[in-house]
């Protein structure tokens, strides 16, 4: 399975060119990366799409103009209502952001939705590396409470840098290390850097269950 | 905790090396920048056990720890975002038990291409070329100096 940086802001809208930041993660060890933003076709780049919207409505619209199947749909994540109907989206998946949503903006609804429409949940560890005291100590605990919903409820994880930056990009191995802090074991961070491969290839409406 | 029969305790070396490319920054700044990020990071019970110290060189630094403690340098060591207020980050390359062992792993700093002055959204920045198609951009202005991290496939950099 190929592991994959959830998600990287090249420039224009950081400082470093798609190109760049994709031979950095290889370097790091990454086989893939999701960009937002950035300009030309870079082998090992999947395109994604951030949706920052404050209502369902918006985010809906704003669907309705990406063409279907093209790259990682990410909406920034808001109130529980939302995240539940956002959630409920054709087209949605990745939900991102929710170590700045309210605290009970993810419950084990949302969970158990989230792990029946195949949608995964970013644990963006660039307050983990950027931040320090009080706003990474909230990171870490939002973190460790999803990380006991992941595993009571099974729903997709994945792990981004969010870097904009090759200096804020983290190896394989950082990140393993990083996910530690909030007790995520390494066979849990390597399947959330790999789950994105098996959210874009989708169910398959028939599954063989093995008794 | 094991210890050598001089009584002295085991030790770890990481070999880290600078990002961005051309960088060598002062060994006193390193040290601050890896303990300030071993104590926020860990608090001063930890960092005391990690007990960091640092030998820096071109483009690569050296920093001891305690043995057994060595995972919790590293993540510390890639919450370094700035050495010395520049913005800088430290690759773990590898991890050893001797200095010698180390020293082995080391590398050549990645050679220098070409130097030459191109212009971006009406700036001019001085370009650097290294080998593996990576070309950083310094732009010295009023308030400090401004980089961009490009590969040499770039339009921009062509």
């Amino acid at each position: 399975m190929p592991l994959i940086d959830g998600c990287i802001h090249p420039y224009p809208d950081g400082d470093s060119s798609l190109r760049r930041m994709a031979l950095e993660a290889r370097e790091l060890g990454f086989d893939q990366v999701v960009a937002a933003g950035g300009s030309g076709e870079v082998p090992g780049v999947l395109r994604g799409t951030i949706i920052a919207a404050p209502s369902v409505k918006e985010v809906i619209s704003t669907l309705q103009g990406i063409p279907r199947g093209e790259g990682v749909v990410m909406v920034t994540s808001g109130d529980l209502a939302f995240n539940r109907a956002v959630i409920g989206l054709r087209g949605v998946r990745v939900l991102r952001g929710l170590h700045r949503s309210p605290k009970g903006a993810f419950n084990h609804v949302a969970a158990r939705e989230a792990e029946a429409r195949g949608v995964a949940v970013e644990l963006d560890l660039s307050p983990l590396v950027g931040e320090r005291g009080i706003q990474r100590q909230r990171a870490i605990s939002r973190y460790r409470d999803l990380l006991q919903l992941h595993r009571r409820y099974h729903f997709p994880f994945t792990l981004a840098s969010n870097a904009r930056s090759i200096l804020a990009q983290r190896s394989v191995r950082d990140i393993v290390l990083l996910a530690r802090l909030f007790s995520m074991e390494e066979s849990e961070a390597m399947g959330a850097l790999s789950s994105l491969d098996s959210i874009l290839a989708g169910r398959s409406p028939v599954q063989v269950v093995r008794g | 905790m094991s210890q050598l029969p001089s009584q002295r305790e085991r030790r770890r070396y990481v070999l880290v090396r600078f990002v961005p490319e051309g960088i060598s920054p002062d060994p006193r700044e390193v040290y601050a920048a890896v303990v300030e990020a071993c104590t926020s990071l860990w608090g001063d019970t930890v960092s005391s056990e990690i007990s960091p110290s640092v030998m820096a060189g071109e483009g690569h630094a050296i920093i001891r720890c305690r043995r057994g403690t060595e995972e919790q340098l590293i993540t510390a060591i890639s919450t370094i975002t700035r050495v010395g207020g520049e913005r800088a980050a430290l690759r773990p390359v590898t991890t050893s038990g001797t200095l010698h062992a180390i020293r082995s792993r080391m590398f050549p700093r990645p050679e220098l291409l070409w130097e030459r002055k191109v212009g971006i959204g009406g700036r001019i920045f001085l370009a650097r070329a290294y080998s593996g198609q990576k070309v950083d951009l310094i732009e010295n202005g009023i308030k400090g100096q401004e980089m961009l991290f490009f590969a040499a496939e770039d339009g921009e950099v062509r």
